[in-house]
């Protein structure tokens, strides 16, 4: 998709923002966690949907960010204060410089875009997570616990986030910025050469574009929005482990994305909220059995929507009237 | 004499020990158009590729407006002036016919308002949002053709732009392919199968045999050269 319908991201951020006044604040709070694990899926579904780049690695770059804003938070790197938004912001810088230094290495040992670099990416994860695990610094497979919480520096001194509703109010004005910056990068200039070294490398290279250059670009941002969800989550969550960075978690956000749509960053960030909830609700009416049931209505999903549930509405939204 | 646009020197390149190219040199002029024809295998299409970049010579050289580009990758030649259709259309399938047109002016820093005049140009502008790929063959062909020329080319490289085509479409092609070399001074070289079209073109000829070029001139006399004749024209009438 070329074009991200303004009205249904409108009615959708709108819709969630009042949703504080209706829900009790135990599933607010609930909404504010899957909202970072949006950020995740929009930054897959912008690298996947529009770059044509199957990443297995994503959760890597949400696991650099969540530990980037763990270490500022807890004051454990030299030079730098204990502060949470340095932490926010070392958790967009320090992704995306390894996106870029991974990209450069993919890139320069000349990994075709197929198969094979979605089975580095795999890899990638898999020793991110090791990484984590056997680094006493990173807190082992323990993690580092009692981050502190968010804080926004207001006139009146800094106001923490630790109430369910300022903090989802917070994360919901954060990722409704990020979809609608998303909304116009894909309807770009930029967005449209992103989409033409997907369809065909050689055939843009000979239009004078550099497909190195677009899908760097695209994995930096990609890894930088990441690494943003993964820095707010830390903040919510107040504690990050290893399984953040790993293939367990690219994974899942790889069926939120099918879910939901590739196509569209909005439609994937549906997606995640719908299968966070549902596998809410499955572990509530079926116990232990829940991964089965969710198994079964994925399958189902991908079977009768190939371009997501709400990949494929937004598409026919977004589509022009023909005369 | 002004150095040539293209020169290609001594150019070899083999694939699995079998030469595709096997020495071939070429000069075309600013503004020259030629069209270069030979039998299937003969190595045109990997001419084609050496100099846009898709492949690397193991000889010989490759010179641009006086600058040699062999080692460029495909996109620093386009940037220079090189432009280039594929024996099937090389658009963008899954992009509209306007999205195509708009990224290859955005690669060449052409304002939007092109973007419509290409449209128009190419009779495309009733098609203009459907995907590419879902395009007939013969409007593929234009606007493939409409992206390239949005890049202001120095130099075309046209591969078989007739294929599957009838015989009134590839008549009309030449006529609009010579219009193009006279009024944009665009120097073209024209890879093509189809001899009603070659004698068209009304162009130079140069016969590609066995990965080398074995004759140059125009039409008449290429097709009376025996060499020429015993590989090629023989067997075609």
């Amino acid at each position: 998709m070329s074009r991200e319908p303004l009205l249904p991201a409108l009615l959708f951020w709108a819709a969630l923002a009042l949703l504080p006044l209706a829900a009790p604040s135990w599933l607010t709070g609930q909404l504010a966690q899957h909202l970072c694990y949006g950020l995740l899926a929009m930054s897959l579904a912008y690298l996947w949907g529009q770059g044509g780049l199957l990443s297995f690695c994503q959760a890597l770059f949400f696991g650099v960010g969540a530990y980037a804003y763990a270490l500022v938070g807890l004051g454990k790197l030299p030079l730098l204060p204990a502060s949470p938004l340095l932490g926010l912001g070392l958790a967009l810088l320090l992704p995306t410089l390894l996106a870029l230094a991974l990209g450069l290495l993919l890139v320069t040992a000349r990994v075709p875009t197929g198969p094979a670099w979605a089975v580095l990416t795999l890899v990638l994860g898999v020793i991110g997570e090791r990484l984590a695990v056997a680094s006493p610094f990173l807190g082992g497979s323990n993690g580092l616990a009692g981050l502190p919480p968010l804080a926004l520096p207001l006139p009146g001194g800094a106001f923490e986030l630790l109430d369910p509703v300022p903090t989802f109010l917070v994360l919901l004005g954060v990722t409704a910025a990020v979809q609608l910056g998303l909304a116009l990068k894909i309807a770009s200039p930029a967005g449209s050469l992103l989409r033409a070294v997907r369809e065909d490398a050689l055939r843009a290279a000979h239009l004078g574009i550099d497909p190195v250059a677009v899908r760097l670009r695209a994995f930096a941002l990609a890894a930088a929005l990441a690494g943003l969800g993964g820095g707010l989550f830390a903040a919510q969550f107040g504690f990050v482990a290893p399984p953040l960075l790993g293939l367990g978690l690219s994974t899942e956000a790889l069926v939120w994305v099918a879910v939901g749509g590739r196509g569209s960053p909005l439609a994937a960030l549906a997606g995640a909220l719908l299968v966070k909830t549902v596998e809410g609700l499955l572990g509530e009416w079926l116990g232990a059995g829940w991964p089965l049931a969710l198994g079964l209505l994925l399958l189902l999903v991908v079977l009768l929507f190939p371009q997501g549930v709400f990949g494929g509405l937004l598409a026919r939204l977004a589509r022009p009237v023909r005369p | 004499m002004p150095a040539p646009l293209l020169e290609l020197r001594h150019l070899v390149k083999s694939f699995g020990g079998v030469l595709a190219v096997a020495g071939a040199s070429l000069e075309l002029g600013e503004g020259e158009l030629l069209a270069l024809i030979g039998p299937n295998g003969c190595g045109k299409t990997t001419l084609f590729n050496l100099v846009t970049g898709i492949e690397r010579p193991e000889a010989g050289a490759i010179r641009f407006a006086g600058r040699e580009i062999g080692g460029l990758p495909p996109q620093a030649r386009a940037r220079l002036g090189i432009g280039r259709t594929f024996q099937v259309p090389g658009v963008l399938a899954a992009l509209s016919a306007r999205e195509n047109l708009e990224v290859a002016a955005t690669a060449a820093g052409r304002p939007r308002r092109e973007v419509e005049e290409a449209l128009e140009r190419a009779g495309l502008a009733t098609f203009a949002e459907r995907a590419a790929g879902e395009l007939p063959h013969g409007l593929q062909q234009r606007l493939e053709l409409a992206m390239v020329l949005l890049q202001r080319p120095r130099l075309l490289l046209l591969d078989e732009p007739t294929a599957g085509l009838e015989l009134g479409e590839s008549l009309a092609v030449a006529a609009r392919l010579r219009t193009l070399v006279a009024r944009e001074g665009v120097a073209a070289l024209v890879v093509e199968h189809d001899l009603a079209f070659v004698r068209a073109l009304g162009a130079e000829v140069a016969v590609m045999l066995r990965g080398r070029i074995a004759a140059r001139g125009p039409y008449a006399r290429v097709a009376a050269d025996p060499e020429v004749r015993a590989a090629y024209l023989g067997s075609r009438g």
